[in-house]
């Protein structure tokens, strides 16, 4: 019984860090997914889809981005570089 | 103590959540033989430990948290400063004593080759009314005396704006620091006995692009019986840096008050410029964090401080500072708006040469596709 309380507890400790540190795959997904539209996109493309409305589901994955911070950070943490470097190439920034 | 509340909480329910389910299903289980049951008290250590465990899990993350945004709000801090060293702007000082205005003097500001601020009188002081001989004598005395208080005031005044980064880690590191909301879209710093004992000096910063709104000051000059207050207001270049528009420090104990008004900024002529012979240096060796941009899908440093290109670190702090405090509006029709010759230049150089592109990017990357995203230009 002793045992099998510290088990339980260890296994509620365990619980928390993995919660704590979970690294959103499915956000790794859509990360990878949109690195490859810009990367993938000529100029041309990025600067019409400037003045495309977005799908419902794009705006559901915004809306999820902009309520959890840390979400966001990681997905901007992903896309940044390649993304501002694409921008860059397209002369969008700076 | 709003972080201990909140981690007693949480971890609290949690803990307890847990010893229910632990209880509910204790009562279904057979002891097998030879198990010792475990008494209530020894139960109880258990999960006291546990909740110890967890509730310091909580406080640590929090921690961590805290200290992520004081770090950013140094970088941005860092930043704006950085890019300010290519202005010159009017500063115009009020000095009022039992609120009668005694002198107002006007000065031409600019950042001198060692980074420190370099000033030039361009006012004179109003022409004093002749006095007879002992009444002069006592008016001189006071006078020098207020000299000497006011300039002891205004070396004050310089130790608390800009607040100095290396004084705030040294205060964070003190366990002095304390983040807390103050309003919407707000954060407020209060740094408790930052450059005296007893002193506050209270940061207002956006939450999202970490700029100073405002500062407060709460302080003393020789003892704290001889209290002195500052407040300081920013306001906003168009390219986007932050600098002290309005700065109004009173000092009760000598009915003096003293307002510091800066305006009319300028690019100072005289800077030096981002020119490309300048930006790269005749041997250099990329970092690795420099060269992970080019590799897409790679994480990045929202800035590399300190890095081999250091004027280019002036024009990624300025590129950074105007994307974050520019509106979603000023953005959209930046995009439409030719580029001048100067900008154009930098973005040739950056083209021309990969490793100083990747540097640049280092920096600029995360924090330009933060904006851009709050903008709803990206993704």
């Amino acid at each position: 019984m002793y045992k099998r309380s510290f088990v339980s507890a260890g296994l509620l400790c365990l619980l928390y860090l993995s919660v704590g540190g979970a690294q959103y795959p499915v956000l790794d997904m859509v990360a990878q997914k949109v690195i490859q539209k810009y990367q993938q996109a000529t100029c041309e493309q990025l600067w019409n889809q400037k003045n495309q409305p977005k799908s419902a589901k794009e705006q559901e994955v915004i809306q999820m981005l902009r309520s959890d911070p840390q979400m966001r950070a990681a997905f901007i943490n992903q896309v940044a570089a390649p993304v501002a470097n694409k921008m860059f190439e397209c002369d969008m920034i700076p | 103590m709003i972080l201990g509340i909140q981690c007693f909480n949480c971890s609290h329910s949690v803990a307890s959540n847990a010893a229910q389910l632990f209880e509910s299903s204790e009562m279904c289980t057979i002891v097998p033989e030879g198990n010792i049951p475990m008494n209530r008290k020894m139960k109880s250590q258990v999960w006291s430990l546990c909740f110890l465990v967890v509730s310091l899990l909580f406080a640590l993350s929090q921690l961590g948290a805290q200290q992520e945004k004081v770090a950013a709000f140094k970088q941005a801090l860092a930043r704006n400063q950085q890019a300010l060293h290519q202005y010159q702007w009017l500063e115009t000082t009020i000095i009022s004593l039992k609120g009668e205005e005694k002198s107002r003097v006007q000065k031409q500001c600019f950042y001198g080759p060692d980074g420190s601020v370099q000033k030039q009188q361009i006012s004179a002081p109003a022409p004093q009314e002749p006095d007879g001989r002992v009444r002069g004598r006592i008016k001189e005395r006071k006078k020098e005396e207020l000299t000497d208080y006011m300039q002891g005031v205004a070396a004050l005044v310089h130790q608390y704006v800009p607040p100095d980064s290396q004084r705030i880690q040294a205060t964070e590191a003190a366990g002095n620091l304390s983040l807390s909301p103050a309003g919407p879209g707000t954060a407020r710093l209060d740094l408790h006995s930052y450059l005296k004992p007893g002193d506050l000096l209270s940061l207002n910063v956006d939450s999202g692009s970490n700029a100073m709104q405002k500062i407060t000051v709460q302080s003393y000059m020789d003892s704290p019986k001889d209290a002195v207050s500052m407040n300081v207001t920013f306001a906003f270049l168009p390219s986007g840096i932050s600098y002290p528009s309005n700065i109004v420090l009173d000092a009760p104990e000598k009915k003096i008050q003293v307002v510091v008004q800066n305006s009319n900024y300028q690019i100072n002529p005289a800077a030096p410029l981002p020119a490309q012979a300048q930006v790269i240096p005749a041997a250099r060796q990329p970092t690795q964090a420099q060269r992970v941009v080019a590799a897409p899908g790679q994480q990045v440093a929202p800035s590399s401080a300190g890095s081999q290109f250091p004027m280019l670190d002036l024009v990624a702090s300025t590129v950074v500072v105007k994307y974050q405090q520019a509106t979603c509006e000023q953005l959209w029709n930046q995009k439409s708006q030719p580029k001048s010759a100067r900008e154009r230049e930098i973005i040739q150089m950056l083209r021309n040469d990969s490793e100083v592109r990747a540097a640049f990017m280092n920096q600029v990357a995360v924090p330009v596709v933060n904006k851009m995203f709050d903008c709803d230009m990206v993704p």
